[in-house]
């Protein structure tokens, strides 16, 4: 038997060895280039690796942490009232000098110069001249998974996506669609309506929350979910995916996405 | 890093480790560049596709480096690490579970296959790089054997290393190749009846 399954592992290393993987990527390039943008230092404190079986704690040791935390932005909290003059818990007023990004805390991803997200080819990202700069661009994944979004703040009286202080955002991710897999996406409730965006055929979807499968460059079939689950125009050219989810109706969307450049 | 590393290999792992510990990210560097490859490997064999590999890749090195204060001086580094991409690639692929009933509609529409109970398109992808009957007589294991297989032989991983990488007991490891072995000597046609392995 042992040689039967020598025999077995021979004819397994056989044909590993002619199985061609895919090239590995320069990941220390990326990983170097993220320590030191980030500021990174090795500690454990900083850690989130999983340690492999994790050891129960008593239930008093699990609410000690955020307690803890919640005294200390209590404390705080205290003490940035009384420097402002204000007494707990009169903290009606907080004053600021710095409004969070458009879209902070959507995970929409990074937060990037709007130069950064336009000085790359994949996605190409389009601007749409009918709207002022956008609030924020943001950056989330790399290479041919890598996603920029726009997010454009509402103006007074504007409608804004649920649970947002958006009215638009603008995706691009690298790829393409098919119109078999749209249809698949969309929840009971939804609607899906062909509309042109420049002569393009593009995809009005409206009504119910949906995620969008999307054709990668590399052939591969990617899943793009969005933090906001609204109404959505739908529209591909030249390689690029482009995702508007729009509080602003279907007309206005469409003549956005015409003005994209 | 594998188990059957030349000492001074050995030694300037460690001298890389030490000093990567100390915050020298370049130290770090050099040790990516040691072992991207079959960090990269195990993420596409657990994490699915390509690019989803390489993001589980690169997020378990970055999160290797921060933990690196936990690593034991003189341990060898590569399993060590390779749990944390397995961690990684497992994760993502937890999270992509929780939408694969709906991708995985879309996905058979579209390609027009079935495949319940088979390997998902990325495992079917790699395994199509195999002989045909390497291939046939893996595509018959269950997906808990496969993994295991191709760790040990596709990847050349130790059974540690295995054992580190897909988080299970090296006894799991060891109980479940030696029933994807018998089911393989069965296949291929070397021997009688696979035998079942006492867990």
């Amino acid at each position: 038997m042992a040689g039967d399954e020598r025999q077995v592992e021979t004819q397994l290393r056989a044909a590993a060895a002619a199985v061609a993987w895919p090239p590995t990527p320069d990941l220390r390039s990326a990983v170097v280039a993220r320590i030191a943008r980030d500021g990174l230092v090795p500690g454990p404190a900083a850690s989130p690796v999983p340690s492999g079986v994790a050891r129960p704690r008593p239930a008093m040791l699990r609410l000690a942490r955020p307690l803890a935390v919640a005294l200390l932005a209590l404390l705080v909290l205290a003490g940035v009232a009384a420097a402002l003059g204000f007494r707990l818990p009169g903290l009606e007023i907080l004053r600021t000098d710095q409004v969070p990004p458009a879209g902070a805390g959507l995970d929409l991803g990074s937060p990037v110069p709007l130069a950064d997200a336009l000085a790359r080819d994949q996605p190409r990202v389009r601007i749409p001249a009918a709207l002022p700069p956008p609030d924020t661009a943001y950056e989330l994944g790399a290479g041919d998974r890598r996603i920029v979004t726009l997010a454009y703040r509402a103006t007074a009286g504007q409608a804004t996506l649920a649970g947002s202080d958006l009215a638009l955002t603008v995706m691009a991710v690298p790829g393409s669609l098919d119109e078999r897999l749209i249809t698949k996406l969309v929840g009971p409730g939804g609607t899906i309506e062909p509309v042109s965006v420049d002569g393009s055929p593009g995809w009005w979807i409206a009504g119910a929350p949906h995620e969008i499968l999307v054709l990668r460059p590399d052939g591969e079939v990617g899943v793009v979910t969005s933090a906001l689950a609204g109404d959505t125009l739908l529209f591909a050219r030249d390689g690029t995916l482009y995702r508007l989810e729009s509080a602003l109706g279907r007309e206005a969307t469409i003549a956005i996405a015409e003005s994209m450049d | 890093m594998g188990p059957d590393a030349p000492v001074d290999a050995v030694a300037r792992e460690a001298a890389l480790v030490r000093r990567a510990q100390a915050g020298d990210a370049e130290a770090y560097g050099d040790l990516v560049t040691m072992h991207q490859a079959a960090a990269f490997r195990v993420a596409r064999l657990l994490a699915g596709s390509a690019a989803e590999a390489e993001d589980a890749a690169q997020e378990a090195f970055v999160k290797a480096y921060l933990a690196l204060g936990r690593f034991r001086a003189g341990a060898p580094f590569r399993p060590w690490l390779l749990q944390v991409v397995g961690n990684e690639a497992r994760n993502r692929r937890r999270a992509l579970g929780r939408r694969t009933g709906l991708l995985d509609r879309a996905v058979i529409a579209f390609r027009g296959s079935a495949g319940a109970g088979g390997p998902s398109p990325e495992t079917a992808v790699l395994l199509g790089e195999l002989r045909d009957e390497v291939r046939a007589a893996l595509l018959r294991l269950r997906d808990e054997e496969r993994t295991i297989v191709a760790c040990r032989y596709l990847l050349d991983l130790s059974e540690a290393e295995t054992a580190s990488a897909l988080g299970v007991p090296p006894g799991t490891v060891k109980s479940r190749l030696h029933r994807a072995m018998g089911r393989l000597r069965s296949e291929l046609g070397e021997a009688g009846p696979a035998t079942e392995a006492v867990p």
